[in-house]
């Protein structure tokens, strides 16, 4: 057995290390690019098959991908937020928040052009889909707030149990 | 922290909240001190009651039964919770909120344990520092997922295990891929590198029988760590655990025997 040593490698470099990596900017900015993402996915899709008139075939091909391109930024964010740059509980929560703010403006925003274009089914279309990820946005912000009130409420009896101790 | 010993590298000797002791610089003796006890009201009430009983049965001369009966009524009712393990918990719990006071107190109280444990097996100071530094990244990304926040201290060890695992794998993947080279320098190096690997293959999955049970040793002694919880970090039955320090306890025994005789 070897005999006990001081790490060579030292405690400071190991916590400036983790700082950058625990950057809440960071998990910020690709929740942004994930939303960002999925709202343009979401946009482009709608405007392209609420169109009212028939479409060359360029404009279906620079149609298919742009969502592609949106998808493949939200696939990209999705796995830096589950592998990477993990979300804590009190940055799911701020996550959640940011999911249903910009599902709300998705819903305006797409409202707003297919009311403009006077597109009934566009409107329709967008109405449902936007509604149905404002639905999953409520419940990922439920869900988390509901995680870090079980951890905080652990911790505060931990902290009783350990200050009577 | 109730108890001294196991915090940020300060020193060989390691004392337990039930009284083990063990000194891990000589790996030879107990230091033949007594860690006091941390008992509760309760504890102490139940001491009360139990002690006369204890003390007639032992004039009567049931030495042995005395022994074993004031070992389990102190596992099972005199001992408190461990102020440990819920330090740790709460640790845990706090990392997963997000706080980052509570990963710089994670950084400052298992760095040095994990040096060592990681130091033990990879027996190199910069394949070490490399497997810590990829067991802290997974444990920042993996802390999130920990279902039971009590466990932390064997997920913690359990971590830096299967990186010193997955390293191995890797390297020798590599060595299989680059068997087919002529130059005779890459060829050397290949030996020597093959060598190095070897001896870590070794050291870490074949070890000799004392090595495994000082390892079992150095956890359950030197990190505090419970039976159950060496047992996850080594991936072992708690029973080999078990017999793993019942075995060393004898030879110790012996030994200590011998040279009073």
């Amino acid at each position: 057995m070897h005999q006990l040593t001081s790490p060579t490698l030292d405690a400071d470099v190991v916590r400036r290390a983790m700082h950058k990596e625990l950057s809440t900017a960071a998990r910020v900015g690709y929740t942004l690019l994930l939303l960002v993402g999925f709202t343009g996915a979401g946009l482009v899709g709608s405007l392209w098959l609420t169109e009212p008139n028939p479409l060359p075939p360029q404009t279906h091909l620079t149609f298919g991908l742009l969502a592609i391109i949106n998808l493949s930024w939200v696939v990209f964010a999705a796995w830096v937020l589950t592998q990477r740059k993990v979300l804590y509980a009190k940055q799911s929560v701020i996550s959640g928040w940011m999911a249903v703010v910009f599902c709300i403006a998705f819903l305006l925003i797409g409202c707003a052009i297919a009311y403009e274009r006077a597109n009934t089914n566009g409107l329709i279309a967008i109405g449902v889909v936007a509604t149905a990820q404002f639905i999953v946005a409520i419940a990922l912000l439920r869900r988390a707030k509901l995680r870090r009130n079980v951890l905080l409420a652990r911790r505060d009896v931990l902290l009783k149990q350990l200050a009577g101790s | 922290m109730v108890n001294g010993g196991a915090g940020g590298g300060q020193g060989a000797k390691t004392r337990k909240a039930d009284g083990r002791s063990w000194d891990f610089a000589t790996n030879t003796q107990f230091t033949g001190e007594r860690a006091r006890p941390v008992r509760g009201t309760f504890g102490r009430e139940i001491e009360q009651v139990v002690a006369p009983v204890v003390l007639t049965l032992f004039l009567c001369g049931m030495n042995r039964l005395v022994l074993a009966a004031t070992i389990k009524i102190k596992r099972l009712i005199i001992m408190p919770p461990n102020t440990n393990s819920l330090e740790h918990e709460l640790l845990a719990i706090r990392c997963q909120l997000g706080e980052l006071a509570a990963f710089d107190e994670l950084v400052d109280r298992w760095h040095a344990p994990l040096w060592r444990y990681v130091r033990r097996m990879a027996d190199r100071d910069e394949l070490a520092e490399e497997i810590l530094q990829e067991a802290w990244l997974r444990i920042l990304r993996g802390i999130v997922k920990l279902r039971e926040p009590a466990s932390l201290v064997p997920w913690l060890f359990g971590i830096a295990r299967r990186v010193l695992m997955d390293h191995l794998r890797q390297k020798y993947k590599q060595l299989a891929s680059n068997e087919g080279l002529d130059d005779q320098a890459a060829q050397t190096a290949e030996i020597d590198s093959r060598n190095d690997i070897e001896h870590l293959l070794y050291e870490v999955d074949k070890l000799p029988l004392p090595q495994r049970e000082l390892l079992t040793l150095y956890l359950y002694y030197l990190e505090e760590l419970t039976v159950d919880e060496v047992a996850r970090v080594l991936d072992i039955p708690a029973g080999t655990v078990k017999s793993r320090l019942h075995h060393v306890r004898n030879l110790l025994k012996r030994n200590l025997l011998n040279e009073e005789s």
